[in-house]
């Protein structure tokens, strides 16, 4: 069994100017142990999936129509805010972009981890903080006992985020939800601290949700992708098949747009059209106004997500974009 | 070590600009005469001697006498002691009241924001001096009163501020961060948002000390606060204005010290200001 599950979530959320569909149908499986790249355009709907995962959107600002959301079991969308408070940190633990700000200027680095693992575990004062130590060590931050007496501003971007990701796992969660963890760090720091992710996240066998938009970073860190596009989640792999042999037309336009596939003067592709407006959605298939192959029954219908061996694919051409067996994954889309 | 660095770099700012000295000189004095009244003062400040009435400055009298032969130096060292008291402890219970209720109107947002800040600005719409006056009247006229009225119309400054400062903190990454880690509400509040709040309330503080010792003596002064023969600052100008024309000493030295001790209190805490507001430093 999954340990994290979406099963054909909607979200909605009511504004002045109409309903917006951030969410419509999205599917995802999430395994103990596994990271899984969450990949798409700004505004695809990420970082909402992941707020509603940890319910932290807004209270009373959006709707959930349809859908549930499932962690080991337990069914998310059910649960009150102490029964959330409980999943919070222990179970489920989220880091953010901005390394910069997602420490709090006026407490040192290791008080600030420390009073994470008091809060959750039985420890005292004194065994909180080495732990604290000690995780800032693993985390592979030199002289650790000196970080942790310093304040956020004196570290840099990628020690704070390290310094982050080290209170992330400081409760040994079954899931660590990182959105763009390392977005706003250089590439040389980017990638020490995605293999640093990778390799503690293994050890532990905390299961992994990478939010970004970076192809690039999916490649080199997780084990499958999800690929989403104005809400919904249109294609999911292994990761080699995806960016090798990908199925769903948005995702080879996707891959087509990476600069290093062609020549010096050639000119940067780009997929026609622009992102819909998710107050006015598209109806159908909400890529086929972009589509290359689009075809009479997308303009119409929603395609629903085709499960093939290893992968799954939201498009009605499915069968032609594969070559294996498949059917219809179950409780995906609507038809 | 650390600290000690801190503190070095702060006596700098200090330093370097001569007001902020003065005015930290001024309030150090100040607070040196109250703590020491008893000590340093030559008389008894509510010792009576008939041969000695209205006297002028002198050897034995440098600030002279008042009109039962009170020495009115050592009267305005106690009143020291007093307005600098009665000072602090408004601005620390318009503080207080003021942090509690602004954090909870900034953090919780809502109709509790609402109707919290509306009834703020009700407080703020009526001249402050003349709604303490009639607060202080209507409680009846004694320091203590005096003291809660002022405190009461400086409530809404307080709550003002920290709400502001709670709603842009409420957004930073490490109050979500802490969300995400299961963080309860009140936690966040007093961990998170209040300690990134209290910059602008101190400076806001210092600043209202002056404030508040010179209203404090205004409303002693009209008789709505400390009445006489208390050794006040405010008090003591209002006796002595009946003889303002010939016994200028009566009512000027009380008077001095009210301005001195104000201007002590501003010039510091406009220095405060330039010394925490890092968007300031230059």
């Amino acid at each position: 069994m999954a340990l994290l599950e979406l099963t054909d979530l909607h979200l909605e959320f009511p504004t002045y100017w109409g309903v917006v569909e951030a969410l419509s149908g999205v599917q995802l499986a999430l395994h103990r142990g596994e990271m899984l790249g969450l990949v798409g355009e700004s505004g695809c709907g990420k970082s909402v999936t992941a707020m509603s995962v940890l319910r932290l959107l807004p209270e009373g600002h959006y709707r959930v129509p349809r859908g549930g959301i499932s962690f080991d079991g337990r069914d998310l969308l059910a649960l009150d805010e102490q029964g959330m408070q409980q999943i919070r940190g222990r179970r489920i633990a989220m880091i953010f972009q901005e390394p910069m700000t997602s420490l709090n200027p006026t407490i040192r680095v290791g008080r600030q981890i420390a009073e994470v693992i008091e809060s959750h575990q039985r420890l005292g004062a004194a065994a909180a903080r080495s732990r604290a130590v000690s995780l800032l060590q693993e985390m592979r931050i030199p002289d650790p006992e000196r970080a942790a007496e310093r304040y956020p501003f004196e570290l840099s971007g990628g020690m704070r985020q390290r310094a982050m990701i080290a209170m992330a796992l400081s409760c040994e969660p079954d899931l660590l939800i990182a959105d763009e963890p390392t977005t706003a760090l250089d590439v040389t720091v980017q990638a020490q601290v995605l293999s640093l992710l990778r390799q503690k996240c293994r050890e532990r066998g905390t299961a992994v949700l990478l939010i970004t938009h970076d192809l690039g970073v999916v490649a080199g860190t997780c084990e499958r992708v999800a690929v989403m596009y104005a809400g919904t989640v249109v294609e999911t792999g292994p990761v080699t098949e995806v960016l090798q042999q990908p199925r769903h037309p948005y995702t080879r336009a996707l891959l087509e747009t990476i600069p290093e596939r062609f020549g010096r003067d050639q000119r940067l592709e780009v997929i026609p059209g622009s992102v819909p407006n998710l107050l006015h959605p598209p109806p159908g298939c909400r890529f086929h106004p972009r589509c290359r192959q689009v075809m009479d029954r997308c303009r119409s219908q929603r395609p629903p997500s085709f499960a093939g061996a290893a992968y799954t694919v939201a498009c009605w051409a499915w069968e032609d974009l594969t070559s294996g067996p498949a059917e219809p994954a179950s409780g995906g889309g609507q038809p | 070590m650390r600290r000690k660095e801190q503190l070095g770099y702060i006596w700098y700012l200090v330093r370097r600009n001569p007001l902020t000295l003065a005015g930290l000189l001024i309030v150090l004095v100040v607070a040196a005469i109250a703590l020491l009244a008893p000590m340093i003062s030559p008389y008894d400040p509510d010792m009576i001697d008939w041969t000695a009435r209205l006297e002028g400055p002198s050897r034995s009298h440098p600030f002279g006498t008042d009109e039962v032969g009170r020495d009115i130096m050592s009267r305005v060292f106690w009143g020291a002691r007093l307005s600098v008291g009665v000072g602090l402890m408004i601005v620390g219970i318009a503080v207080s009241a003021g942090v509690l209720i602004g954090s909870v109107a900034g953090f919780s947002g809502g109709i509790g924001d609402v109707v919290i800040m509306r009834l703020m600005d009700m407080v703020l719409a009526f001249p402050s001096l003349v709604l303490a006056m009639a607060l202080s009247a209507a409680l009846g006229p004694n320091l203590r009163n005096a003291m809660l009225a002022i405190a009461f119309v400086r409530v809404p400054v307080y709550v003002r501020l920290v709400r502001g400062q709670a709603l842009a903190v409420r957004e930073r990454e490490y109050v979500r961060a802490a969300r995400t880690f299961g963080a309860k509400a009140a936690w966040i509040v007093r961990r998170h948002i209040l300690p990134n709040t209290m910059t602008p309330v101190m400076v806001q503080a210092t600043l209202d000390i002056g404030g508040a010792i010179l209203t404090a003596a205004a409303l002693s002064f009209l008789g709505l606060g400390a009445q006489q023969p208390t050794a006040e600052w405010g008090a003591m100008v209002s006796a002595g204005r009946r003889f303002i024309l010939d016994q200028w000493w009566y009512a000027s030295f009380p008077g001095a010290a009210i301005f001195v001790t104000a201007i002590g209190f501003n010039l510091f805490g406009d220095g405060l200001r330039d010394v925490l507001d890092p968007r300031q430093r230059r």
